[in-house]
């Protein structure tokens, strides 16, 4: 009987050390086919949204414009509470970059969890945005920039997928260490309305595609439980001594 | 049973061999064991056999054995298993239902897994303190233990061999539970993040080692159960304090990361779940996952170490316990 377990322990400790590099190897091969499906960097004004391809903006009314001063409308739509980007979104091409803005109230956090003294949440922007099945978008806010040409860096990350109807948007608490207290910092012009601060913010949107496979952990799973059961089995339900 | 005697019929004319009274001299010839009818070996009959006490390795084997066949009767083992089979049965009945929303921060297969799972750290503090933390107490309420250490055996093997009798069931659990969820979220998604299910396996793993040897030593040194202290401690007093020391900024997110009990949470987190059943996961929900993001950055070599470390360090506590315990 002794024989037999041990001959289990060796199995088991076989499978183990020589499953878990190939859990690395496959990790390095075919972990996350990382691919950027969309990468644009757009000014985002405060009440200013990101919109790429069949980006809609939850709550708010959008207008695209393309990038640059004189860059002509190339999508309005009304109701996007609706969830039906429109026809109009179908002349944005990937690959280009798009000034988008669209007004409204946003929804301000006031308990937001703040990892400094210095650091203040601007508030939360939702983003209605459609992925493919497999895919997951990363939405990345790479610096805030003062309309004095200050950069202060931070960023934030939010994913999102496509997981169901209701959990198709993200959004994104911008945190930032600007002081909106400082001099400068509030604008008394270039706002859209009166009420609002004025931010510029580079973003970036990369969607990622897994196509990461579970099979072996499920195998993995399988074994490691196939040897508990195997040993409690050769173990009997009689105490041996 | 002795063996099959060759002449079991007399010769005509000869006399039957009669049993020799106890006033016979015992010096008279008696002959040989080939002679004696029986065809049994030396070592058959154990004649001229040395017996030795088994290393200390068997020892360990034969108590990893009999606590094996212990726990082999524990009701509670089957209902935690019950329970592990019910979370993608009961996923299916509520998949229609459920949003991941901001629970996951990664809302894919992993991040379903994730939440799936999410009792895991509550689980293993209790699971841990009831099959690892009273089986020595155990063996001196039912006074068996008065029985073993009796025996030529080393208390190191007694130890040993009970301890990982608990590590391989508690391992084969999770482990169980772990591959349930991953079926459940397999009803709903093909592709996975598969740096976070390694990362997540090995921490699971790391988490049952650092909660069996810490309530293996509190049964250890207590003459009752470590059921309820284990998870005490590991689930209330220690978090306490590590979440008193991030909010205060007393220590950074990755040295957070890097408590032992705080191993069951990472697995969790790693899996891309904001949620989990712990004081961690309740601040980590009202903060929106804050220290998801805190402790994203933390190196999973330094968490393994550590939890070997500490394992490691109560297992050779429990050894000295045993060995100075009075019986």
């Amino acid at each position: 009987m002794t024989k037999k377990i041990l001959a289990i322990a060796a199995i088991a400790a076989f499978l183990l050390v020589s499953m878990m590099p190939m859990a690395v190897a496959d990790a390095d091969d075919i972990y996350t086919e990382e691919k950027t499906i969309r990468s644009s960097a757009v000014i985002l004004k405060h009440s200013t949204c990101v919109a790429i391809r069949s980006a809609t903006i939850s709550y708010q009314t959008m207008y695209v414009y393309e990038e640059g001063a004189d860059g002509s409308m190339k999508a309005y739509i009304a109701d996007p509470q609706k969830n039906t980007p429109g026809k109009s979104l179908t002349q944005i091409t990937g690959g280009k970059s798009y000034e988008v803005y669209y007004y409204g109230s946003e929804y301000v956090v006031t308990d937001y969890f703040t990892m400094g003294p210095k650091e203040t949440a601007l508030g939360t922007y939702y983003y209605d945005i459609f992925v493919e099945e497999a895919e997951t978008g990363k939405l990345l806010i790479n610096s805030v920039v003062n309309d004095r040409g200050i950069e202060k860096f931070n960023y934030y990350v939010r994913s999102f997928s496509e997981t169901g109807l209701n959990d198709r948007y993200c959004y994104v608490g911008v945190v930032t260490n600007l002081d909106p207290n400082e001099y400068g910092y509030q604008v008394t012009g270039n706002r859209y309305d009166d009420s609002s601060l004025y931010y510029e913010m580079e973003m970036k949107l990369t969607i990622v595609h897994y196509t990461g496979s579970p099979t072996l952990y499920v195998g993995l799973c399988i074994v490691v439980v196939a040897l508990v059961g195997a040993t409690l089995f050769m173990c009997g339900r009689r105490p041996k001594l | 049973m002795f063996g099959k005697k060759k002449d079991e019929v007399l010769e005509e004319g000869t006399q039957p061999v009669t049993e020799p009274s106890p006033d016979d001299e015992y010096d008279r010839p008696r002959g040989t064991w080939a002679d004696s009818g029986y065809d049994l070996s030396d070592e058959e009959a154990h004649r001229n056999v040395k017996y030795k006490i088994p290393n200390v390795f068997s020892q360990t084997i034969t108590m990893f054995r009999t606590q094996m066949s212990l726990y082999s009767k524990r009701k509670f083992i089957y209902v935690i298993l019950v329970m592990a089979i019910l979370i993608p049965v009961i996923y299916y009945m509520t998949k229609d239902f459920m949003s991941l929303g901001s629970a996951v921060t990664t809302p894919n297969g992993t991040g379903l897994m994730g939440l799936l799972i999410c009792l895991y750290p509550f689980m293993i503090a209790i699971v841990t303190g009831f099959l690892c933390g009273s089986s020595v107490p155990s063996e001196f309420n039912d006074r068996s233990a008065y029985m073993n250490m009796a025996l030529p055996m080393s208390r190191t093997s007694f130890m040993l061999g009970k301890y990982l009798a608990g590590l391989v069931i508690t391992v084969g659990i999770f482990v169980f539970a772990y591959g349930m969820s991953m079926a459940a979220a397999l009803m709903k998604y093909q592709y996975f993040e598969e740096q976070a299910l390694m990362n997540s396996f090995v921490l699971l793993v790391m988490s049952v080692l650092v909660y069996t040897s810490f309530s293996f030593f509190l049964g250890s040194v207590l003459k009752r159960g470590a059921n309820i202290l284990s998870f005490l401690l590991m689930m209330v007093v220690m978090p306490a304090v590590e979440i008193y020391l991030l909010l205060n900024e007393n220590i950074d997110g990755t040295t957070y990361a890097l408590f032992p009990n705080l191993m069951s949470d990472n697995m969790v987190m790693a899996l891309g779940s904001n949620l989990m059943a712990s004081p961690g996961g309740t601040i980590n929900l009202i903060t929106s996952g804050a220290i998801t993001t805190l402790t994203a950055d933390a190196d999973l070599a330094a968490m393994c170490g550590v939890s070997v470390v500490w394992s490691v360090a109560f297992l050779i506590l429990s050894i000295v316990a045993i060995n100075r315990r009075e019986m």
